[in-house]
């Protein structure tokens, strides 16, 4: 047996001394680091993810060990799982090593399982050099666009392949110095061991000694590192999703606005543990940022960086934050911080988000880059502030006032309806409706979105459904509101609807706008308003399986679908309306590009639709350049509000697709209705 | 700076009017009430000029029945400091001379800079109770102002003429008519909007105030029938054929029937 | 029944309002009515006043009524009250006469019937009809209890008849104390030299995509002088980069309520409705007839901006001079 790597002295220290200086000064930095980090966690805003245990459990297995989402770039998935169990199975061997410091002869397994651990450990480190070739290979050869080159990625790459090698090559050396310790559970080790039998004992004594220290100084500094990098998600990764949020995508935060002294984010003390959870552990991968609508419009919001902000600030506050925890005053001494809004983040980067939710159902790790933060910030500066984008006063006092943001009056909501076989739930009362028919606001006033609602009540009669609308006592859901920040707004109005609802003992709703359909469904329980809530193309889907509907009338067109991202993303629902569409005959149904979980964004999201769109280039005209490009004759659509601003960019770059709402031509294909058959 | 801020409490613009069975007043089912525009403005710029000095006092005053209070709440979030409410007990009709003398008598309470109307009330149009006001308290009044000046002492006013801008200086204190374009009304604050629902609202009785106005019999205007005009449903298309007829009998019908030009 | 109508002028010309008033007047009393002129430089235009149904007119022709005084043109208002003792007084509403006629009624303890369409005598007491909330409904109304009966006539609604035959009005100097006003008239800024804000107009006529590029500016700008209207634009122009943003009507633009709006080539997308839908009147020119601007629109003619608009100015200008 070669003698151990602490036999020697180092700087006239007894090695063993020396490597038990270093482990304790290491473990200590490390708890340092670690604590002040973990204490901010516990002094900024709380939050409740200790719920659904099972569930977590599930899901971490899934999404963390599992790694589902980084299979969704299949080379990037393949060698992160290479370098994440390697490094599982490389953590033992560190425990492994430091106790072999210190008691000679230690063998963690003995016996068989020892042998599979030793071969573990072998194939496992081959797995992450490949690994980290292939990680090179990517960022110096392919640079994909979502990858910034920054020097703290080539540190952590160069780190794991050093440890790799100093590890094999000590181990190497010492089997060469002593092959009786060869063993054939460690090919590699074998291999690098004969490649160095022919240097001198004494090259290969100090190269043992070299590497041993090398690959423990490596071990040492590379956790202490961590904490500063963004491979921090080394640790924080899996309770970051083991506390991920569980409640659906599309359900916002309700504070109770009564007993709240301070609205929303403005300062790193606002955000919620896991918020600040979310930024420790932000990989700077830019999954988030590769469809997201305002980073490729030119925008200052960029998720990747927005998260990476979020996390600057954290560190920035952090002496600060610590300061006011243990009580050693507000901080006077220390140099005055950046505000978080306006500082680190601009204004413009706020109001810009459309909360599409790309970089939230992109990212790996279940980091939330934006909307649900921006949200909390624009709560902020709308509620404490008063201070948004001039234009949003007109759809606040619309919805305040006539219960729309276009502020048409309240009393002819149910105008559109007048003249066509509707009943409202007042003259209905009693009767056994089936199904509530939310039209919403573009279905109750905006002209062409008045038309798809009249196609949706010629289907469903034709269906023989027994539905009705409120009519004048529907009022805006407020999702607009809630999304550009007035959470008072919000509540009010879901408050209003919920007892209109509540009061007709509505069971079942069915409509047309996703925002309506995610507001209704997702948001409104929490505020005493439970329904069935089903999407007019679901609907639609059963009656067209039941056959209650046929489609007799071909469409003989090409026509593409763009998702609604609010009906897609947050709510799953895709397969609906392209059902529709191929149940249609004639129609031949084409993929966007970008579509399904990858779907752009059409600008409209977030409260979008009411703000003027002043930087960058157009988010409506990328997504129409990429529907014209696709060559359809039509595209299908199943939100009003994609089909106002497709339309308009229609126009704007004159494009020649056309913008059906599915169900539109679901009533066209549906010919002749039995009314005007037996006319 | 001191204001008196008087709110008038009235019909949204998007409201359907509908005419109450007895013939000569509104139907208030289903109608949204609004703080009329131009009083915003007028608040904005009361709420402005005290900010500018540093110090002061802006109170709102509405006369009419207790829906007002409403109004007064959303003027207290946007960052008036006192409300004022003159009960009129119901909301029939009330006289411009009466609701004038109803606010110079809260008007005369306090030591005042500004007192603001706005130009008009969305609801009756008439444009009359702030000259009024000034009259009866005997101050100067600049109306219909789309931009002021605050000097110590003083204050220049620009003021909506048709086709000009009257520049106008008066001396302080000074009644004002806010027209738009005077500037933009900001938004209540959530703080504001919770901080308004705990402000107390000072409560008058206009019955009695002594004002022989309030009462119907002394009255000096009234409402005798307040009717629809007939309801236009469809756009009134004018054949273009020919350009320069459709043209002429377009200038026609909104000489003659629209009574626009 | 005795009438005294107020008299404004501006620049030496006698306002057309006026002589509306007037006329109406002396329709109502069934003969020559009184009428009071303050002003500098006034004098000679009262006898000619006669034509429009003037009988006597109390002129107030003093330097220091150059320009608009609340209290001197008041004043001059109670003196030729005083001299005359009318029943009733007509003011038409124009800007100065919704600044003279509250402080006179405030001062004689008595209201006004606001901007009346219509005005009838019935036993003595006017009965006028007047627009209110927004214009949407008409209020029939009187005055009440009051001894001074006092209305202010909308402009541009009552015939200014004349009688060419009818003689001159006999003039009346009044004698009026030196006015030292707290509000003092610095000066009368034109809108010639300043675009009129869209905002404030009671008047707009709007571009939109129909006017297929920049240069076709003059065609909109052509009625808008005819109109003395503001200009206004809707998004798709402002966005193509034709006009400047500050001219743009809608949800995230302006928001407008004019008496007049005239949307040429603009289809009515609901953005553009939330900012101009409670317009009084609604004219709109396009060439598509399904476009939704003509489900809100009062009148509309379906045809080519390019050889409607200058037609409509030219017939406005015929009007304009009649």
């Amino acid at each position: 047996m070669p003698p151990l790597p602490t036999e020697r002295a180092i700087f006239g220290i007894p090695g063993a001394w020396f490597f038990g200086l270093l482990v304790v000064l290491a473990i200590g930095a490390f708890v340092y680091s670690m604590s002040r980090r973990v204490r901010v966690l516990l002094a900024t805003a709380p939050e409740n993810r200790f719920d659904r245990i099972g569930t977590r459990i599930r899901k971490t297995i899934e999404y963390a060990f599992l790694q589902k989402r980084m299979f969704r770039d299949l080379y990037a998935g393949v060698f992160h799982i290479f370098l994440f169990t390697g490094f599982i199975v490389l953590l033992v061997r560190t425990v492994a090593l430091v106790v072999e410091g210190l008691v000679p002869g230690f063998l963690l397994l003995p016996g068989r399982a020892g042998d599979v651990y030793t071969l573990g450990r072998d194939v496992f480190e081959v797995l992450v050099l490949v690994g980290v070739v292939m990680a090179v290979s990517r960022r110096a050869f392919a640079r994909p666009a979502r990858l910034d080159l920054t020097n703290d990625a080539w540190l952590i790459l160069f780190l794991i392949a050093l440890l790799i090698v100093a590890d094999l090559v000590a181990e190497g050396a010492k089997v060469a110095l002593a092959p009786s310790l060869a063993s054939s559970w460690a090919p590699a080790v074998g291999a690098v061991a004969a490649a160095l039998a022919p240097l001198p004992r004494g090259t290969l004594r100090g190269l043992y000694d070299a590497a041993w220290w090398t690959h423990l100084a490596d071990i040492l500094f590379f956790g202490n590192y961590l904490p500063y990098s963004k491979h921090f998600h080394i640790i924080t990764s899996v309770p970051n999703v083991f506390f991920m949020k569980l409640d659906p995508m599309g359900r916002l935060g309700t504070p109770d606005l009564e007993v709240s002294e301070r609205f929303g984010v403005s300062r790193v003390e606002d955000l919620s543990w896991k918020s600040v959870l979310d930024g420790y552990t932000c990989t700077e991968c830019g999954r988030c940022r590769v469809v997201c609508p305002t980073a490729l419009t030119g925008k200052p919001l960029d998720p990747k960086v927005f998260i990476g902000d979020v996390r600057d600030a954290v560190r920035e506050a952090t002496p600060e934050i610590l300061a006011a925890a243990s009580g050693r005053g507000n901080g006077a001494g220390l140099p005055p911080r950046r505000e978080l809004i306006g500082g680190w983040l601009s204004e413009e980067t706020i109001w810009a988000c459309t909360t599409c939710g790309f970089c939230t159902s992109a990212c790996p790790v279940f980091i939330i880059p934006a909307v649900d933060k921006i949200t909390e910030m624009r709560r902020h500066l709308v509620l404490e502030r008063a201070d948004f984008p001039k234009e949003m006063q007109t759809a606040f006092r619309g919805m305040e006032t006539n219960g729309n943001p276009w502020g048409m009056s309240a009393s002819s909501r149910g105008d559109w309806a007048s003249d066509l076989p509707v009943v409202t739930m007042s003259e209905a009362a009693g009767s056994g409706v089936e199904v509530l028919f939310w039209v919403g606001c573009a279905g109750s006033y905006e002209d062409r979105a008045k038309r798809v609602s009249k196609a949706i009540v010629e289907i469903l009669n034709e269906a023989d459904v027994s539905f009705a609308i409120l009519g004048a006592e529907e009022t805006c859901t407020g999702d607009s509101a809630r999304r550009m920040g007035n959470e008072y707004l919000f509540q009010m109005l879901a408050q209003q609807n919920v007892e209109t609802l509540n009061g007709y003992g509505v069971k079942k709703i069915v409509t047309n706008c996703p925002h309506c359909f995610n507001c209704i469904k997702n948001e409104y329980p929490v505020l005493g308003g439970s329904y069935e809530v089903v999407h007019a193309t679901e609907l639609v889907g059963s009656l067209v399986r039941e056959g209650r509907i046929r489609f007799t009338e071909p469409v003989r067109e090409t026509i593409s679908y763009h998702d609604a991202c609010y009906l897609g993303r947050y709510n799953g629902v895709y397969a609906a309306p392209r059902d529709i569409l191929r149940a249609i005959p004639g129609l031949e149904v084409q993929e966007l590009p970008r579509t399904c979980e990858r779907g752009l964004c059409c600008g409209a999201g977030g409260g979008r639709m009411w703000m003027e769109e002043k930087l960058g280039s157009r988010i409506n005209q990328t997504r129409m350049k990429e529907i014209e490009e696709a060559g359809t004759a039509s595209v299908g659509l199943s939100c009003p509000f994609c089909m106002i601003m497709l339309g308009n960019a229609r126009e704007e770059i004159n494009a020649t697709t056309k913008p059906f709402d599915v169900l539109e031509l679901a009533r066209r294909s549906m010919g002749d209705s039995r009314v005007e058959r037996s006319a | 700076m001191n204001s008196l801020v008087a709110i008038a409490y009235v019909p949204d613009t998007e409201t359907r009017i509908k005419v109450a069975a007895d013939g000569k007043s509104l139907d208030e089912t289903d109608v949204k009430w609004i703080v009329s525009p131009y009083d915003e403005y007028a608040l904005e710029e009361a709420i402005r000029a005290k900010e500018a000095a540093g110090a002061g006092n802006v109170t709102v005053v509405t006369v009419g029945p207790e829906r007002g209070k409403t109004g007064l709440r959303e003027c207290l979030a946007r960052g008036a400091d006192d409300a004022v409410w003159v009960d009129s007990g119901d909301s029939r009709y009330l006289d411009a001379l009466a609701t004038a003398k109803a606010i110079a008598a809260v008007a005369r309470d306090a030591k005042l800079d500004f007192v603001w109307f706005g130009q008009k009330g969305v609801g009756y149009d008439e444009s009359l109770v702030g000259p009024m006001v000034a009259e009866l308290l005997d101050l100067p009044h600049v109306g219909s102002v789309v931009k002021l000046e605050i000097a110590p002492g003083k204050v220049t006013a620009h003021r909506e003429l048709e086709g000009a801008h009257e520049v106008v200086e008066s001396s302080l204190p000074v009644v004002l008519t806010a027209q738009k374009g005077l500037n933009d009304p900001r938004y209540a604050s959530l703080k504001g909007i919770m901080g308004a629902k705990k402000k107390p609202i000072v409560e008058k009785k206009l019955a009695l105030l002594g004002i022989p106005e309030a009462d119907p019999a002394g009255s000096k205007t009234r409402w005798r029938k307040l009717e629809l005009p007939a309801p236009r449903e469809k756009c009134h298309m004018i054949p273009a054929d020919d350009p320069a007829a459709a043209a002429k009998e377009l200038v026609r019908l909104l000489r003659e029937e629209a009574k626009v030009l | 029944m005795k009438f005294l109508v107020f008299i404004e002028q501006r620049d030496g010309k006698i306002r057309k309002a006026s002589l509306e008033a007037l006329a109406l007047a002396r329709r109502l009393a069934g003969g020559p009515v009184a009428a009071v002129l303050p002003g500098k430089g006034v004098a000679p235009l009262a006898a000619a006043l006669g034509k429009s149904g003037a009988g006597v007119v109390y002129v107030a022709d003093r330097d220091d009524l150059g320009l608009y005084s609340n209290k001197g043109y008041v004043g001059a208002l109670s003196a030729a009250a005083e001299r005359e003792s009318p029943d009733a007084v007509l003011i038409a509403a124009t800007a100065m006469g919704k600044d003279v006629a509250p402080r006179f009624a405030a001062r004689r303890d008595v209201s006004v019937l606001a901007d009346v369409m219509d005005l009838k005598l019935e036993d003595g007491r006017l009965v006028g009809s007047r627009p209110v909330y927004s214009g949407k409904a008409r209020a029939e109304v009187d005055c009440g209890a009051a001894t001074l009966q006092i209305a202010t006539t909308r402009p541009n609604v009552f015939p200014a008849e004349r009688d060419e035959s009818a003689a001159d009005a006999r003039v009346e100097a009044l004698n009026l104390p030196d006015v030292t006003p707290r509000a003092r008239v610095l000066r009368v800024e034109a809108s010639e030299s300043k675009e009129l804000d869209v905002s404030e107009a009671d008047v707009i006529v709007s571009g939109g995509r129909g006017i297929k590029g920049a240069e076709n500016w003059p065609l909109i700008r052509d009625l808008q002088q005819a109109l003395g209207a503001a200009l206004g634009a809707s998004r798709a122009v402002v966005d193509a980069g034709w006009i400047d943003h500050q001219y743009q009507v809608g949800q995230t633009g302006k928001v407008v309520s004019p008496t007049l709006y005239v949307a040429c080539g603009i289809s009515g997308a609901i953005q553009h409705l939330a900012g101009m839908g409670t317009s009084k009147v609604i004219v709109a020119i396009n060439k598509d007839p399904e476009a939704p601007i003509f489900k809100v629109a009062n009148y509309g003619i379906v045809g080519d901006i390019f050889q409607i608009v200058p037609e409509v100015a030219k017939a406005v200008r015929a009007a304009k001079a009649e």
